[in-house]
């Protein structure tokens, strides 16, 4: 066989290898484990896979831009404790607010989003304007929003939701979870501003070149607060969708999902070194990602021993991701 | 409160403070700009200084994040408070240092 063509096969492989192996594994639990390839499977896989794929599109935006956010996983957490503290039943003993009326869900969504909006804006104006390094910057959030959410909720966990919350979760418009839809109007929406839209063009200037990007009249500072304003809007929506799921928050909720987010979304192909990645990226990692967790689960593994499955896989997705970066320059 | 309560609630406060710890320590013996400063960015007058200053500030943050930690025991609004005026401190600091150092 032609030297070009094997090295191509052999690159083609390392490159993809997570994919390739996360795809036997499924096969093969498919082929051993009963009820794993049926309707009612692949269903409740995608209402899974709907939260983290929504903060896997937001956390793209930012490592597109050779960023990170580490502050992913708190803002869940308090998205869904302010959407938990707006929706409580009027009968319910612990309520937070305990005058207040349970507001219209749309509503809160849009207060949700806004106030996660707010912080995700002050961590880009960190970024861009004061220069901190994102790991830095969204590290520092992360500490805020902890300490804030916990001021917040007195560090009590929620529940005694409205039906309307719940039904989120649990209702279906053509036979498909609202979870599931929520997920693809968020993709669709995301693909249209990476794709059709200046902000997106951007996007992938500043993750390629910021010098030349700003050179050539890219609005450098203001796109990245926008980076990360929007990632941090998706990642209150998150928190909103996994309340509704879990029918209850806590302080807790959304520990640890921003390294998952950011090895799904290098397992699909967005680069951590900037300038690559599409929302099918996101959309791969995320599938992969759930897909793994539940042949694992089908496979009869520990639940403890599937961290360190997880953990195995955020290594070489990433490692992999460099040594593209390397091999290219 | 008992010491497990206590780990359990200031674990991840800790493991920040872990982080900035190595990370400024590790700045301010190798005065390897390239390991906070990203690629093709504005060139450095002086990257071992630029480092120094980053191990410097990152400490600073780490520091700051242990003092959240031990108040967030006694008084939750003043660990909050500490922490947010750390932080802008920590901004205006960073803001200072890429001035002074970016070509």
């Amino acid at each position: 066989m032609d030297k070009t063509k094997k090295k191509q096969i052999t690159d083609f492989l390392i490159n993809n290898g997570v994919i390739i192996v996360m795809f036997v594994l499924v096969f093969y639990t498919g082929l051993t484990a009963d009820n794993f390839f049926t309707s009612g499977n692949l269903l409740n896989t995608l209402m899974n896979m709907s939260a983290r794929l929504v903060i896997a599109l937001g956390i793209a935006g930012c490592v597109i831009t050779a960023g990170c956010d580490l502050s992913a996983g708190r803002m869940i957490g308090f998205g869904a404790c302010i959407a938990g503290v707006l929706l409580q039943r009027m009968d319910y003993s612990g309520k937070f607010f305990p005058n207040m009326e349970p507001m219209n869900i749309f509503l809160v969504v849009l207060i949700v989003m806004v106030i996660c909006g707010i912080f995700g804006s002050i961590t880009g104006f960190f970024i861009a304007y004061l220069s901190v390094p994102p790991f830095i910057a969204t590290l520092a959030m992360m500490e805020i929003i902890l300490g804030i959410n916990m001021i917040f909720t007195n560090a009590t966990p929620l529940g005694g939701y409205v039906t309307e919350y719940t039904n989120v979760a649990t209702g279906r418009f053509l036979g498909i979870s609202y979870l599931i839809w929520i997920a693809v109007i968020v993709a669709a929406i995301t693909w249209f501003i990476f794709n059709m839209t200046r902000h997106g063009k951007y996007m992938y200037a500043i993750g390629g070149n910021p010098q030349a990007a700003e050179v050539a009249g890219v609005p450098v500072k203001m796109t990245l607060i926008l980076i990360y304003m929007k990632a941090a809007m998706m990642y209150g929506l998150a928190g909103f969708m996994l309340g509704a799921k879990a029918g209850g928050a806590s302080v807790a909720l959304g520990l640890g999902y921003e390294m998952e987010a950011i090895a799904a979304c290098t397992i699909g192909g967005v680069s951590v070194t900037g300038g690559r990645g599409r929302v099918s990226s996101a959309v791969i990692g995320v599938a992969v990602f759930e897909l793994l967790k539940v042949a694992l689960q089908y496979l009869g593994m520990d639940a403890n021993a599937q961290w360190i499955a997880i953990g195995v896989v955020i290594f070489i997705a990433i490692s992999l991701d460099i040594r593209k970066y390397i091999a290219k320059k | 409160m008992k010491i497990e309560t206590m780990i359990q609630q200031a674990g991840l406060p800790l493991l920040i403070v872990a982080v900035c710890m190595y990370y400024g320590i590790r700045l301010l013996v190798t005065q390897d700009a390239a390991l906070i400063r990203g690629r093709d960015k504005k060139p450095l007058k002086d990257e071992k200084a630029y480092a120094r200053g980053g191990g410097k500030i990152i400490l600073f943050l780490g520091a700051g994040t242990l003092l959240m930690t031990v108040l967030s025991f006694i008084n939750i609004y003043a660990a909050v408070g500490e922490l947010v005026l750390c932080i802008v401190i920590m901004g205006i600091a960073w803001k200072r240092l890429a001035d002074r150092y970016e070509k």
